[in-house]
């Protein structure tokens, strides 16, 4: 089991565009037709131009399909190894990262998850990615043909695999640049140390995305689909060093991309008390599916490996709403009812005007739990100088979020350009991995 | 100097001064200036004064509502004022509800805010929860200078333009309306700290509790009113 991973991490100040793809006192400078090559290492993708958003700017991005943080290793391994490199165990040794940016994978047809960054305005308080520079490509995919009714839904065409998989060989190909350097920080994880045996033992269940259960959409394991997996246990530093990859299924506002299992704050907070006053045993995925007898499967599994483990307490953090609220209550319920103490962290969907009932399952035996927000706020943004992507997919295609015409509130998109929406289409709202800086409360 | 806003106050026969059980059945009348409560009221509100009193009989809005508020619509007519404030009605039943009712008036038919105040156990507070802010009240007269003290404070808040916040940090009772609120601490830190007031054996503090009520009362609140 992988027991010790080391973030070396180097802070980027600003990206621009130049002759040579190098970084360089904090100014990461990329050579567009090489990054382009890059990015479309199997050719699927087309018309793939690069462009690069900061925070603070009037910029909007959209619609946004993925986002992966940039790094590379020393020794050579797959930043993601089994998804878009040799398969290998993640989780061990040294990885360089770049900080304070993300390469964000943009299409020009909207489909199901896809979502919006703002980078400035009120959409920009409510996610940790208005704070990051985007260096975003835009791309078609290239088997998408003419039409665009045609696999808008959750991604048909390999769940969007083009763009996702571009995103991450980028976001590898801008990580080495810094393999000479030294960074300016290093983060240790190191499960392998001594830890006094009296302290609490406790294990993160995270859901992971398998709503479709088909090939290609649910949350990539080493490049394999997780929908149906048995729960394991994971040494957490794999979560963070590219053993998952984002789905293609959730809605924007709840969807975990993989720039979030890169960082996840729940895992790395934990481990700031891991010693201290926790003994963080390990990371154990709820893989989630649709199917009720597969949810008890599951549930029972997980409470079996906290029996197993000896844990005193689980954190299980929910990752969307509708079916996977059975699952996640499901679990608390059970692991409540074998004598664990869990923590449940997830959002609320109360909807506009925030009359809806905030979850759709709720259990007394539930005793603490805390919520990350309100999926279906609405938002009234205004227009931005630029647009990455392309607008005029707002409302369309059962984009969730966004709407073609709503009885109160009249169409999303403007013509001047600015828009109301609600959170759901608000890329990394919901931040229930531990990002949110949001509560509900009762008005 | 900030323009002062106009209340209108409404109250029962018996605060109003006109008589007890035996005036129960007094149609409304439209005072001007404060009377009642709504003398205590005016010395402590800053951005408003109450400048009229509606006074109705409980039993007259109990039992002919539609005429007592289409009376009560008659008297206002032309009349330009920002809030309604009614009672405090403590636990008196017939006047929670005719305070509830002057509320609702008030905020469907003539779009204003509606502000009163009653014990959690008056009937009054379920009606329609949504058209007012109801303050948490004391259950007997005896504390009105309490419960007027909070009113006006809340009637200021209103008036002056004040962001209006949740429920348990104004003191109103939850209305079925969940929203999200920016927080100081991410949900990994409030997620961790939650987790290890548990297995160290303290008590769970009445945070979680509150998360986990708050959300049942929120549900009940929808299922009631959907």
């Amino acid at each position: 089991m992988p027991m010790k991973l080391e973030i070396g991490n180097f802070y980027v100040k600003d990206v621009v565009f130049g002759k040579q793809t190098a970084f360089e006192n904090g100014i990461l400078t990329i050579n567009e037709e090489e990054a382009i090559s890059v990015i479309n290492a199997e050719g699927n993708l087309k018309n793939i131009e690069l462009h690069i958003a900061r925070p603070g700017e009037s910029v909007r991005i959209f619609p946004a399909k993925e986002i992966v943080e940039a790094r590379a290793r020393k020794d050579g391994r797959s930043t993601f190894p089994g998804y878009i490199g040799e398969m290998a165990l993640a989780g061990e040794g040294s990885v360089y990262a770049l900080k304070g940016m993300a390469v964000t994978a943009v299409d020009q047809v909207y489909c199901t998850k896809d979502g919006l960054i703002d980078m400035s305005g009120p959409a920009a308080e409510l996610t940790h990615f208005a704070k990051l520079i985007h260096v975003c490509f835009t791309a078609e995919d290239a088997m998408l043909g003419t039409s665009e009714a045609a696999g808008w839904y959750f991604g048909d065409f390999g769940g969007h695999m083009a763009h996702r998989k571009g995103a991450a060989r980028l976001a590898e190909y801008l990580g080495r640049t810094v393999l000479e350097q030294e960074p300016e920080e290093v983060e240790v994880y190191d499960f392998d140390q001594e830890v006094d045996p009296a302290l609490p033992r406790v294990a993160v269940v995270k859901q992971l995305s398998n709503a479709m259960g088909q090939p290609g959409l649910s949350t990539q394991f080493y490049g394999r689909d997780t929908f149906a997996q048995v729960p394991t246990v994971m040494c957490p530093t794999e979560v963070l060093d590219g053993a998952y990859a984002a789905d293609t299924v959730m809605f924007s506002a709840f969807r975990d991309y993989t720039y979030d299992f890169q960082n996840a704050p729940i895992i790395k907070g934990l481990y700031q008390d891991h010693g201290k006053k926790v003994n963080f045993v390990g990371f154990i995925p709820d893989s989630n599916d649709a199917a009720y007898p597969d949810k008890v499967r599951t549930s029972n599994r997980i409470v079996a490996l906290a029996q197993l483990l000896k844990l005193d307490s689980l954190i299980v953090v929910a990752c969307a709403n509708g079916h996977s609220e059975i699952s996640f209550f499901t679990t608390i319920i059970k692991l409540e009812e074998a004598g664990f103490k869990p923590v449940g962290i997830c959002q609320e969907s109360p909807m506009h005007g925030g009359f809806t009932q905030p979850k759709i399952m709720l259990d007394p035996r539930t005793k603490a739990l805390i919520t990350t927000g309100a999926d279906g706020t609405v938002l009234n943004l205004p227009a931005m100088e630029r647009v990455i992507g392309n607008l005029s997919q707002v409302g369309k295609n059962a984009n969730l979020g966004t709407w073609e015409q709503d009885a109160e509130l009249g169409p999303s998109l403007h013509e001047d350009g600015s828009l109301v929406i609600d959170t759901f289409a608000v890329c990394g709202h919901d931040g229930n991995f531990g990002w949110s800086n949001k509560a509900c409360r009762n008005f | 100097m900030q323009e002062c806003k106009q209340v209108v106050l409404y109250i029962n026969q018996f605060f109003g001064g006109i008589g007890g059980e035996e005036q129960a059945d007094y149609p409304p009348s439209l005072v001007e200036g404060a009377v009642g409560p709504g003398l205590a009221m005016n010395s402590l509100l800053k951005n408003g004064k109450v400048t009229h009193t509606v006074i109705c009989g409980d039993s007259y809005m109990n039992e002919h509502t539609q005429e007592a508020l289409a009376e009560i619509q008659d008297l206002l007519a032309g009349l330009a004022f920002d809030v309604l404030v009614a009672g405090p009605a403590f636990m008196s039943g017939r006047y929670g509800v005719a305070c509830a009712e002057a509320c609702n008036f008030a905020s469907t038919k003539l779009g204003k805010t509606a502000v009163t105040s009653m014990h959690k156990e008056n009937p009054g507070k379920e009606m329609y929860p949504r058209a007012m802010y109801i303050l948490e009240g004391s259950d007997s007269a005896a504390r009105m200078k309490a419960d007027v003290k909070k009113v006006a404070a809340f009637t200021d808040k209103l008036v002056s333009g004040e962001p209006i916040l949740w429920a348990e940090a104004e003191g109103y009772f939850p209305r079925g309306i969940r929203k999200q609120i920016i927080t100081d601490r991410t949900a990994s830190r409030r997620a961790i700290d939650m987790f290890l007031k548990i297995p160290l054996g303290l008590d769970i503090d009445g945070v979680i509790i509150g998360a986990v009520l708050c959300i049942v009362i929120c549900v009940a609140g929808s299922l009631l009113a959907g």
